[in-house]
């Protein structure tokens, strides 16, 4: 399980700035472990306040290290605000040859925008369906 | 009193700007269906003359979110600034400057009370592709203000269809009762089934074709019952993981029931078709 509050906001906060983006592309694991000790219960609207909001467990932690979408994705993260994040990361992974992509998961006729991504990205998750992402 | 001379729906397909700003001999097929279709609305505009154009759209986490979720929020400012840095970074589109009506905000707030519905407002807003779209669609030179009203279509729990249903008649009512503004269009923006960020996205057939044609035949036979019955989010999930803007199009149908219907139909492409509406 996930706390969906918690993770939908690193991934909704991280994925509108910027800079955040960048070190989350170029070192996830400081980003995270930062985002988490310092800004995960900052509230949004009012950065010197903090609220109740509880710090997710080491298991969400690595898996934001690591780009673990799957596993967020088939726990009822909102899959619109996942994937606006995941896009960037990808595109710079798959450049990086970090990440490959098979091309024998690449469906037929898919259109050309944001093709590798969204393959590598569909492979992943399209095992799990629609999970609902209510909470 | 405000006369509402025209009830838009249209696709707010964030790819509109990069897929039409092209040279002719460049156009997909895609993009010229997109620009036959701003021909549409911009020859309705041409025709009804409107001072302002009321935008229904849902924000897609740019501005809100859980923390603070409004149902329906009204934009309340006399300009607003238009599109979000990852629209720039996903879909290159362009950002724009767009002018606003305080006046007729606060009346249809104000209003509002009187027909069922507590608004919130929002006097510091930015809009994303969901009003930008629509906006260059209908007003390519942008030079006719907007009111932005957003409905959370995506953030579950999400408002009923009886709800949008409502909205459509509060929203007739709240602007007809304003003395702000003498002509309104109103564009409500929205899609039939779609999925972004699941196993669907971007593929080249629709998300689920028989909803499209079951939703379109609802929409124009104003099959309230059946739309009410399709709008919880559990069932709209059935048609793509984000089909909830559909529920935007369920307060049009409502809003424009005894105008002229001038064009009602979804858009064939390559992927999910795309609502496109017009009454007068």
């Amino acid at each position: 399980m996930i706390d969906h509050y918690a993770v939908n906001k690193f991934i909704y906060d991280t994925d509108r700035n910027p800079e955040f983006v960048r070190r989350y592309i170029e070192d996830p694991a400081e980003y995270v472990d930062w985002y988490f000790s310092e800004r995960m219960t900052r509230l949004l609207e009012n950065e010197s306040e903090t609220s109740a909001v509880q710090v997710p467990d080491d298991r969400t932690r690595e898996a934001f290290k690591n780009y673990d979408f799957e596993f967020f994705y088939q726990h009822g993260a909102h899959p619109f605000l996942l994937w606006t994040l995941m896009l960037p990361v990808l595109e710079a992974k798959l450049d990086a040859g970090e990440f490959v992509l098979d091309m024998s998961t690449v469906p037929e006729g898919v259109r050309a925008e944001n093709k590798k991504p969204m393959a590598y990205y569909r492979a992943k998750i399209e095992k799990h369906g629609r999970p609902y992402y209510g909470y | 009193m405000a006369k509402i001379v025209s009830v838009l729906g249209s696709t707010h397909h964030p790819w509109y700007s990069m897929k039409t700003s092209k040279p002719e001999s460049e156009l997909t097929a895609d993009g010229r269906s997109l620009l036959g279709w701003s021909a549409r609305v911009q020859e309705s505009m041409a025709r009804t003359n409107p001072d302002v154009m009321v935008i229904v759209a849902s924000d897609h986490f740019h501005q809100f979110f859980h923390n603070n979720m409004p149902q329906f929020v009204v934009g309340r400012m006399e300009a607003y600034k238009g599109t979000f840095y990852n629209e720039v970074r996903e879909f290159d589109l362009p950002y724009v400057d767009l002018g606003g009506s305080r006046a007729l905000s606060t009346d249809i707030i104000e209003n509002g009370f009187e027909h069922g519905f507590d608004f919130a407002y929002s006097d510091e807003m930015r809009v994303d592709h969901a009003c930008v779209v629509p906006s260059l669609i209908a007003m390519p030179k942008l030079d006719i203000p907007i009111v932005p009203i957003l409905t959370n279509c995506g953030a579950p729990p999400i408002p009923t269809g009886q709800r949008f249903i409502d909205l459509g008649v509060a929203l007739r009512g709240a602007i007809e009762g304003s003395n702000a503004v003498e002509r309104v269009a109103v564009m409500f923006s929205g899609n039939l089934s779609l999925e972004v960020g699941g196993p669907h996205q971007m593929m080249p057939t629709s998300v689920d074709p028989q909803f499209d044609i079951d939703a379109m035949e609802w929409l124009i036979g104003r099959d309230y019952e059946a739309l009410k019955a399709e709008a919880p989010i559990r069932q709209l999930m059935k048609h793509g993981n984000v089909a909830g803007q559909f529920l935007n199009m369920v307060s049009m149908a409502r809003m424009s029931e005894g105008m002229v219907p001038v064009h009602e139909e979804a858009m064939k492409r390559v992927g999910t078709p795309v609502p496109c509406f017009i009454y007068e």
